[in-house]
């Protein structure tokens, strides 16, 4: 149940934070790997860079967010969105837990009341 | 070595991780840095756990079913995972490699690599959380919790006391 509570938490917050980067006090959020995979206006599949030059998109880190779009010389971006990222990861890593979890109990329930009924 | 120990160590490998996973947060060489670093503690992780690692690899070759097969499917992805990251890593670091006096041309294959295994061993993090999520638990019940509200709980004083009914002795009836 508090694994459950956290994870909505840690979601909750991103998807403020998306909507709403003002929320935090952030603006221009750079986005990540997602916002700038699902966001393209003109999705064209893996970036190789080969229209780099028209469309100021580098290939690898530095078009899928890894670049200075929104951030410092050293790659970094404000500490807010950083936090929200760890926030992010916490939370794909507490989905999984709880429905592996979920699921390891599931099994074990439905087998000790197998086993009950075939005893009695 | 002891559950807390252990207990203590992976907590601690699994913040720098958070914190390595994210270079947004930290910037580009405090990211290769911290996550050379991650890569000798996980090697430490793997130390603490060796007598594991050593059992299960023989009951995997002797026998086909037994409890810790999944577990050690899962652990062996994860270190996979974690090689190929931190070896794409390497190829593709700006500081590191730098510091080192080592050029090497960055190709975005190796970009890709890094990032894609990156995406695999967080939800392969995930995988070994919740196979070991009993002992996680039972630790974080046993080393956090229980000693927090021992330490909350108040104690109680003389005031509070309830004295103790003393039987009497033969020789004072």
């Amino acid at each position: 149940m508090i694994l459950a509570l956290s994870i909505m938490l840690a979601f909750g917050i991103y998807w403020i934070v998306q909507r709403n980067p003002s929320a935090l006090g952030l603006r221009n959020f750079p986005g990540g790997f997602e916002q700038r995979r699902f966001n393209n206006p003109n999705p064209q599949g893996l970036n190789t860079g080969a229209n780099a030059s028209q469309t100021g998109i580098q290939p690898g880190f530095e078009g899928r967010g890894f670049g200075d779009g929104g951030r410092d010389f050293n790659g970094r971006s404000a500490p807010g969105f950083g936090v929200i990222g760890i926030l992010r990861n916490l939370g794909v890593i507490g989905l999984i837990t709880l429905a592996v979890a979920g699921l390891q109990k599931m099994r074990a329930f439905a087998f000790r009341k197998h086993s009950v009924k075939a005893v009695s | 070595m002891s559950v807390k120990t252990n207990l203590w160590v992976d907590t601690a490998i699994f913040a720098a991780f958070l914190v390595a996973f994210e270079p947004a947060l930290t910037g580009i060489a405090v990211h290769e840095w911290l996550g050379l670093a991650l890569a000798a503690a996980l090697i430490a992780h793997i130390v603490l756990h060796w007598d594991w690692v050593v059992k299960v690899t023989l009951q995997f070759l002797r026998k086909l079913f037994h409890s810790s097969r999944l577990n050690y499917i899962v652990d062996g992805i994860l270190m996979i995972a974690f090689v190929v990251v931190m070896l794409s890593g390497i190829l593709i670091s700006r500081s590191v490699l730098s510091i080192l006096g080592i050029q090497v041309a960055a190709s975005p294959a190796w970009r890709f690599l890094h990032s894609s295994s990156a995406d695999l061993f967080l939800i392969m993090v995930g995988l070994h959380f919740a196979l070991h999520w009993s002992w996680i638990v039972n630790a974080c019940k046993r080393f956090l919790i229980n000693p927090l509200r021992d330490r909350l709980a108040p104690r109680p004083t003389l005031g509070t006391l309830q004295p103790v009914p003393v039987p009497a002795r033969d020789e004072d009836k």
